[in-house]
């Protein structure tokens, strides 16, 4: 349904009451009580959790005139939209218990083996490409090319180079691997040569 | 228009078992033209027992053990390769 400036249909102000419900669901997510959560009783013992709360939003709009090419009239459009998100991590649980309260801090064991296994990998890869540039020279070479042959240029990789000190640079191939013998589209086709 | 906020926030305390306690937190707030982000972390609470006040930190230990865990690979990761590095040049010398 089009709409004008200044007019306000009925589908406007549901889109207006849809996006004031969301921002204030989000905005209630990131409540101090949600923070420190409600406490719960078990007997002698209370325990109230903790946690960190992140929460986004943003929102946009606009307008624009369009005339069209056969009518002398000009009409006028707009949109809005916007999104957001919530998150919440548990970081710890405060026990009280006989008159002493403590802190027990919550480990989630997934992010912290994610975070490993992601930084293995990365150190790895770097470590591998630092101590077998020769041996993965010879691996990158596509197997349909025959020896001799002159590697295209575009499909040349690069390697990475020490530059001065631990500086790393990357650096294309220079010679291309090729054998003492020419093969046969070589000799017959002076672009495959070296 | 845009903005940040930091800020360390003290919420009405809680009773509960005789014990009176004030929840700190750490508020962060970025403020935006069209938008707006909110950052809140429980930072500690603060323990009234009678006449005298303590503070217990509340640690973020799965951050920490992130931090941790990645500071450290990429110390062995750099010790590694100066390790290498040092083994081929003697070679190379060799």
């Amino acid at each position: 349904m089009s709409t004008g400036i200044g007019e306000r249909t009925v589908d406007g102000y549901a889109t207006a009451k849809t996006t004031d419900q969301i921002m204030e669901r989000l905005a209630r997510a990131a409540q101090p009580d949600a923070v420190f959560g409600q406490p719960f009783e078990r007997g002698d013992t209370v325990v109230i959790p903790c946690c960190e709360i992140a929460l986004g939003m943003g929102a946009g709009g606009g307008t624009g005139t369009a005339q069209a090419a056969q009518k002398q009239e000009t009409s006028v459009g707009g949109g809005m939209g916007g999104g957001g998100g919530a998150r919440g991590r548990p970081v710890a649980a405060i026990v009280i218990s006989r008159g002493t309260v403590r802190v027990e801090p919550i480990v989630d064991a997934t992010k912290v083996a994610m975070a490993a296994l992601t930084t293995t990998g990365f150190v790895g890869f770097w470590l591998l490409r630092l101590a077998g540039g020769t041996q993965m020279r010879m691996r990158m070479r596509p197997p349909w090319l025959a020896r001799g042959m002159r590697m295209p240029l575009r499909m040349r990789p690069f390697r990475l180079a020490r530059g001065r000190g631990m500086r790393m640079r990357l650096q294309p191939f220079r010679r291309p691997m090729t054998t003492t013998r020419t093969p046969a589209i070589a000799r017959r086709f002076p672009a495959f040569r070296r | 228009m845009t903005s940040l906020r930091l800020n360390e926030v003290r919420e009405s305390p809680i009773w509960r078992l005789d014990v009176e306690m004030t929840p700190v937190m750490h508020v962060a707030r970025v403020t935006l033209p069209r938008g707006s982000f909110v950052w809140r972390r429980p930072v500690a609470i603060e323990v009234r027992q009678g006449d005298t006040v303590r503070r217990v930190r509340i640690p973020d230990a799965t951050r920490r053990a992130q931090i941790g865990v990645i500071l450290s690979e990429l110390a062995l990761g750099v010790l590694a390769a100066s390790a290498t590095r040092i083994y081929s040049q003697r070679r190379s010398r060799q």
